[in-house]
Order: C-alpha cells, then sequence, then structure tokens
C-alpha cells in the first residue's frame, strides 16, 4: 500500500479544503486566522509546484483541487483557474494572481543564515465571510475524488489538505470524514491531513501527535480523530529528514504547524538529505 | 596492463532519452611512466532541476582529475561556477519557480575510481576511489564481490542520501560523506560501477542467486540486451529509475 509510482503517466491528486469562515477574521498572532490559512496554503502550493520543477519546466506528477466552504462551498481558485475543480499543477504553477517579494532564512554555507529576497506566489488572499459548514466541504470532497479515483483507480491516493479553525457549524463533520478516508484507489485509501489554526490560549504548536492528550479542545480533538494516520514511508521521513521522532501511531494532524512535511514525503524520486 | 570498459544506460521507463540524470565518463592519461586511468559514474537527483549538467560535470571532472589531493568541497567550488554560468549562459528569463528551484543547486551522488599502472607493475594494478551518495562499484574476480563499494547490501539504500550540491552553501556537512576506498587489482578482474537502482538490483539478486546474477552482468554484449534485461527485471525487482551500468575489465598487456 501507498507505494504506486507517482510520474506523469500515474499523477496523484492533492484536494485543498480550506476554511473561509467569517470567524477566520478572528486575529491570530500578529494578523488573522484567515491570513495564518491563505499563507499555509500558498506555501504548500508553491512547494509543490517547486518539487515537480524541472529544467525544462513544470512535471505533472500532481492534480490539485481546492473547495473553499464559508458563504457558500465550492472550487475557490481565482484568476483564469475560477469556478476549476481540478488542475494540473503546471497550470497552477504558471498562474499566481500576483508575486510577492518576501526574505527568506537561507543557509549561508558558514552554519549561519542569511536573508535572500525570493519571489512568493500568491494564489489565495485571506477570505472570512459566512458560516463554517465543514460536514457539507468534506461531502463535496467525497464527489470530487470519487471522480477523479474513478479515473486514476491504480494510482497513488489522493492526498486532502484540510485547514480550518475547526468550529463546523454544519454539526459534527467525524462521519463525512470517515467516509472521506474510506475512498481508495488499488495503492491505498486517501491520505486526509488536518492542520488546526487555533487561538485558544492552551493551544501550543503540534505536529503530528499519537495521542489526544496535549489537545486544547473540542474542536482540535475531532480534526485529530479525523486524520488519517502517516504511512510508514512519511514517518521515516518525518524522523530522518525533520527530526521528528515519530511512531507508527502518529496522525496526520498539526496545530498551528506546518504541513510542509506531507507535501515532501510523497516520492516521486531522489530527494537528497541536504536539499532545503 | 590495459583496461576495456563498455557502458549501458537507460532513462527511468516513461522519461524521455533527454531526460536522463545520470552520467558516466571515463579517461586515460599518460604522466611520466604511469598511465591513469579514470572512471566515474554520477546519478543527478530527481527532485532537483539541472541534475543532468551537473552529475556530467561531477562524473567529467572527476576523470579530469579535478578530485586529486584537495577536500572535495574545494574542488568542487569551480564545477559550480561551471554549472552556474551554463544555465545563466541559456539567456532566457525563468519563471518564478525555476529561479526558486536554482536557489537550491543542483544534487547528484559520484562514484569514481582511479587505476595508476606502470610497467613494472605486471599483473597487478593499484586503484584508489571516491563515493558520495549510493552509486556503488563492485570488485569482480571469477564469479564472486570480493569487494562491494561504498554500500554492500541492498538494506542500506535510502531516499534520503546526502550528495554533492551545485550550491556550496549545501555541502556543509559533505566531508563526513565521502566515503574512500583504496587497494589492489589483479588482471582478469572487473569492477563494475552501477548507479542506485542497478546496484540495489544486482545485490539482490547476487543474495538470491549469485551465478546467475554474475552471468546476467557478464552476458551483456549490445545496449539491445542491456535495454531487455532492464525491461524484464522493471516488472519484478529493479526500481524505476535511471540505470548506468559502467563495465571493467583489467586485461594483460598493452
Amino acid at each position: 500500500m501507498y507505494s504506486a509510482e507517482i510520474s506523469r503517466s500515474n499523477p496523484s491528486c492533492f484536494l485543498f479544503v480550506i476554511d473561509q469562515s467569517g470567524s477566520m477574521s478572528d486575529p491570530f498572532g500578529a494578523s488573522t486566522k484567515a491570513e495564518s490559512v491563505s499563507d499555509a496554503i500558498n506555501r504548500l502550493l508553491q512547494n509543490l509546484v517547486i518539487k515537480c520543477a524541472k529544467s525544462e519546466g513544470i512535471r505533472d506528477y500532481y492534480h490539485v483541487g481546492v473547495i473553499g466552504y464559508g458563504a457558500g462551498v465550492g472550487p475557490a481558485f481565482g484568476g483564469v483557474l475560477a469556478g476549476k475543480e481540478m488542475v494540473s499543477i503546471s497550470e497552477i504553477a504558471d498562474n499566481p494572481t500576483k508575486l510577492d517579494k518576501r526574505l527568506k532564512k537561507v543557509p549561508d554555507g558558514a552554519g549561519g543564515l542569511v536573508d535572500q529576497l525570493v519571489k512568493f506566489p500568491v494564489w489565495f488572499e485571506p477570505v472570512a465571510n459566512g458560516g463554517t459548514p465543514m460536514c457539507e466541504a468534506m461531502r463535496t470532497a467525497h464527489t470530487v475524488l470519487s471522480q477523479w479515483i474513478s479515473e486514476y483507480t491504480h494510482c497513488f491516493p489522493p492526498v486532502v489538505i484540510h485547514i480550518t479553525d475547526g468550529e463546523s457549524t454544519d454539526g459534527d463533520p467525524t462521519p463525512e470524514m470517515e467516509q472521506l478516508r474510506a475512498l481508495s484507489t488499488d495503492d491505498g485509501q486517501v491520505l486526509l491531513f488536518n492542520l488546526h489554526i487555533s487561538d485558544s490560549p492552551s493551544a501550543a504548536e503540534l505536529r503530528f501527535p499519537e495521542t489526544a492528550d496535549a489537545l486544547p479542545d473540542s474542536y482540535s480533538r475531532v480534526l485529530y480523530e479525523g486524520a488519517s494516520p502517516l504511512t510508514p514511508f512519511m514517518i521515516r521521513v518525518a524522523n530522518q529528514e525533520y527530526d521528528l521522532n515519530l511512531s507508527d501511531g502518529a496522525r496526520g494532524f498539526v496545530l498551528n504547524a506546518d504541513l510542509t512535511l506531507v507535501i515532501q514525503a510523497l516520492d516521486i524520486g531522489t530527494r537528497p538529505a541536504n536539499l532545503r | 596492463m590495459r583496461i576495456e570498459s563498455d557502458c549501458f544506460a537507460l532513462p527511468k521507463a516513461g522519461n524521455r532519452r533527454d531526460e536522463y540524470e545520470d552520467a558516466s565518463h571515463s579517461s586515460t592519461h599518460v604522466h611520466k611512466e604511469t598511465t591513469i586511468c579514470r572512471f566515474a559514474i554520477a546519478d543527478g537527483a530527481s527532485e532537483s532541476s539541472f541534475a543532468d549538467l551537473w552529475a556530467n560535470l561531477l562524473a567529467s571532472g572527476y576523470c579530469y582529475g579535478r578530485f586529486d589531493g584537495k577536500p572535495l568541497h574545494k574542488s568542487v567550488s569551480p564545477l559550480s561556477k561551471a554549472w552556474q554560468r551554463k544555465i545563466n549562459g541559456s539567456g532566457r528569463e525563468l519563471p518564478w519557480y525555476a529561479q526558486e528551484k536554482l536557489s537550491s543547486g543542483a544534487f547528484s551522488t559520484l562514484a569514481g575510481i582511479t587505476f595508476r599502472m606502470t610497467a613494472e607493475d605486471g599483473a597487478a594494478a593499484a586503484f584508489d576511489a571516491i563515493a558520495v551518495g549510493d552509486s556503488c562499484m563492485f570488485h569482480v574476480r571469477g564469479d564472486a564481490i570480493i569487494a562491494s563499494f561504498p554500500l554492500s547490501t541492498a538494506d542500506e539504500f535510502q531516499h534520503r542520501p546526502v550528495l554533492i550540491s551545485s550550491n556550496a552553501a549545501n555541502n556543509g556537512q559533505l566531508k563526513s560523506f565521502v566515503s574512500k576506498w583504496s587497494g589492489t587489482a589483479e588482471a582478469g578482474d572487473a569492477f563494475w560501477l552501477m548507479t542506485d537502482a542497478l546496484a540495489c538490483w544486482f545485490l539482490t539478486r547476487y543474495k538470491e542467486d549469485r551465478s546467475s546474477a554474475m552471468k546476467q552482468i557478464n552476458s551483456l554484449a549490445s545496449e539491445q540486451d542491456f535495454h531487455h534485461l532492464v525491461q524484464e527485471e522493471r516488472r519484478r525487482l529493479l526500481k524505476n529509475d535511471d540505470v548506468t551500468l559502467l563495465r571493467l575489465k583489467l586485461v594483460k598487456g598493452k
């Protein structure tokens, strides 16, 4: 399981499910939850694109969809991709809505870090409007992925990255998450990852926990329980490359932390240990 | 003594020939009374870009003697500049993702071996070798591997080796990951250099059935033979990756 080759002829799929509800306008750190969410998804998309970038351009190892939920539930791409459910990673690469400039810390070769000005592509601006129909969002994800799986039965199963502050307004999303995870290709079940943006006073940063013990509230617990266990390969990458010391029970859940690992830990070929 | 060599290479199934990112090189120099023969293979990492160019620069750099004597990260520095020049020389404006990827640099393994032979040596030749990453060489005598370098079991092949980067900032830890090997070889010995997928497959096959594994490599006479072997074994034990085999044979006489 989870061993199908990811290549242009056997692509895999990423589906982002993003909370765009009114509560996302709440302050979070120096900005708002909505800004944190758009930052997180822009960073994840950027990572995904760069992973597939080769000298001749982008190799279409992945198809990507984004479902937003708030005032409505549906495809959330902007610009020329607006309204599309699923697009190739090269279309994502070529169609950011803008390119910001940001400072990035890079190694200086002498053990230190220096600031470097890099282009930061933006696909998503912060949105915060309406309720939090998480159940409906999961049902929509189910529909989109059922369609994809029927076309790519033998491929590496889709990865769902769900980013939210966790407060569902249309009921407990547990059964919907379970149904989504139950979808499968010949190579394994859909992998659901939940990224919880929480402003709970007791919410410390948490990555891929093995138990619910350190979770701050019931929203976190629902998202933790709904998340898939990490695959053995992901656990190996997390431990070897990210020094995370995870064991078999680690769940695809993070609290106020980065999910980049999930993207880096899908095997499309040799990734050197010293490539950061 | 002289060295006969042949090289076989194939890209990953599903990729075009120009998407092959391994490299191999050889050279012969006569220095005073010593004949120096160098052979190298390199495997550009698939998650980096312009890795084929980098693998080629490393393999040819080794064969031109650029790695003699100096610490590896210093020898690599002029090659990094050459890599950068070649990319900048294309003159085209790169999209944002290509710029970002370029700043990380390209990554590649390297396995190189140098034989030094003089007229007095007769039936033996001294050799020394270096390796970074999981490209391997096997010292073969008769129908046995008498040494395997730098890896010797299939379990040791991982997806995340430390590799040589075209960006010096990524080579900080490189020193601890350079393996060195030296010894003496006899006339009749063979050396097989293989990039990771093939080396891992060969070690597995060797453990499974030594004589048939040896025969599979020994009996390769043409590109078609190699093509056939790779195609068959990709259905079984061979991981779908670029594959390179450099087969050397030490032969008596000039």
